[in-house]
């Protein structure tokens, strides 16, 4: 029963309701991204996003610490980062020393 | 999860919400591409809650869309050329589209469940926005931060709105718990205390049993009973 579906006064159109149904099948599948372009294997694929996701990790912790010596805070930083200034904190707290 | 319970409103904002994403070159819906959906749908509780606090969708999309800058200094750090990764190692589906990513998903999911906690049968915009911001660790509310949107007075605004009676009720019952701790101390075994706590019993038991249909009306009525309980306990004690 989908009461205030009911009493929504806009229905949608065929074409929303094709795209609704194609998210939906993707949510239960969700193989939908077309397959890269170029022809590498999925294994040299997979391997280079954990060089990157690595990479990313590395260059993170470095770039984080180098705010923290031009004196930046914790908020300043995850300001930046698009993340909360808890995480921010849990983040990197233990590796960087003193707190702020 | 299936879109059948969703109303056209929240239907529609995960459609726009694939829209924005794609306007913003993203391979991926991430949960503030579904945040602009709501904006977009210019119509809805999410939408007037949002607006309520001042979510404008123009800042809420420049705050999104930071790639121009993010490219720029990633070229500046490491010489790396991000639109030239983008353009050869990334794709939407097999037509090019965005597809939802891993966090959209549990947001979908966590709008069901948000409105289960409010016994609603169908999910609409004001569950799809309190599913996004279920957790204050969500993308949705770093972006809530940067608006200076509080993300539990949003919160609050959205379920008062569609849910008055169920608020009502829960404020009811902390008022009730409170006086009825104030009253156990020292005044244990008092029998206006236990009369009054009797015919709340009965009263919110029996309603309770009672196979309303809509729980706004039950959750009305038990307020009632609960804040005169509650004002009956006052007045025999005090």
């Amino acid at each position: 029963m989908v009461q205030k579906g009911a009493r929504d006064p806009s229905a949608l159109t065929e074409d929303e309701l094709r795209a609704l149904r194609r998210i939906e099948t993707d949510l239960h599948d969700p193989t939908s991204l077309a397959s890269s372009t170029t022809s590498t294997s999925p294994e040299v694929g997979l391997r280079a996003v954990v060089a990157l996701r690595r990479l990313l990790e590395d260059v993170e912790a470095t770039q984080v610490a180098n705010a923290r010596r031009h004196g930046w805070s914790w908020t300043d930083i995850a300001d930046v980062l698009e993340i909360t200034r808890q995480s921010a904190h849990a983040k990197f707290r233990e590796t960087q020393g003193a707190d702020r | 999860l299936t879109f059948e319970i969703f109303t056209n409103r929240a239907r529609r904002a995960v459609l726009l919400a694939e829209q924005e994403a794609a306007a913003l070159g993203s391979t991926l819906v991430r949960p503030e591409h579904l945040l602009l959906g709501l904006l977009a749908e210019g119509e809805g509780v999410a939408w007037i809650e949002l607006r309520r606090l001042g979510a404008e969708i123009d800042v809420v999309r420049q705050l999104v869309d930071r790639r121009g800058e993010e490219d720029q200094a990633l070229e500046e750090l490491t010489g790396l050329d991000a639109n030239a990764i983008r353009a050869r190692f990334t794709t939407g589906d097999s037509a090019g589209r965005p597809v939802l990513d891993r966090r959209s998903r549990r947001a979908l999911w966590a709008a069901r469940a948000e409105a289960a906690l409010l016994h609603h049968r169908y999910v609409g915009t004001e569950h799809l926005l309190l599913g996004l911001t279920s957790d204050d660790e969500d993308s949705v509310c770093v972006l809530l931060e940067q608006l200076g949107i509080d993300r539990a007075e949003l919160r609050a605004n959205v379920t008062e709105s569609v849910a008055p009676q169920q608020v009502r009720l829960e404020r009811a019952l902390t008022a009730f718990f409170g006086i009825r701790a104030t009253l156990n101390e020292g005044q244990e075994g008092q029998p206006v205390v236990e009369e009054a706590l009797a015919v709340l019993n009965r009263d919110v038991l029996g309603l309770l049993n009672d196979a309303y249909v809509d729980e706004e009306l039950k959750a009305g009525e038990l307020a009632d009973r609960v804040e005169q309980a509650v004002a009956l306990s006052h007045s025999r004690v005090t």
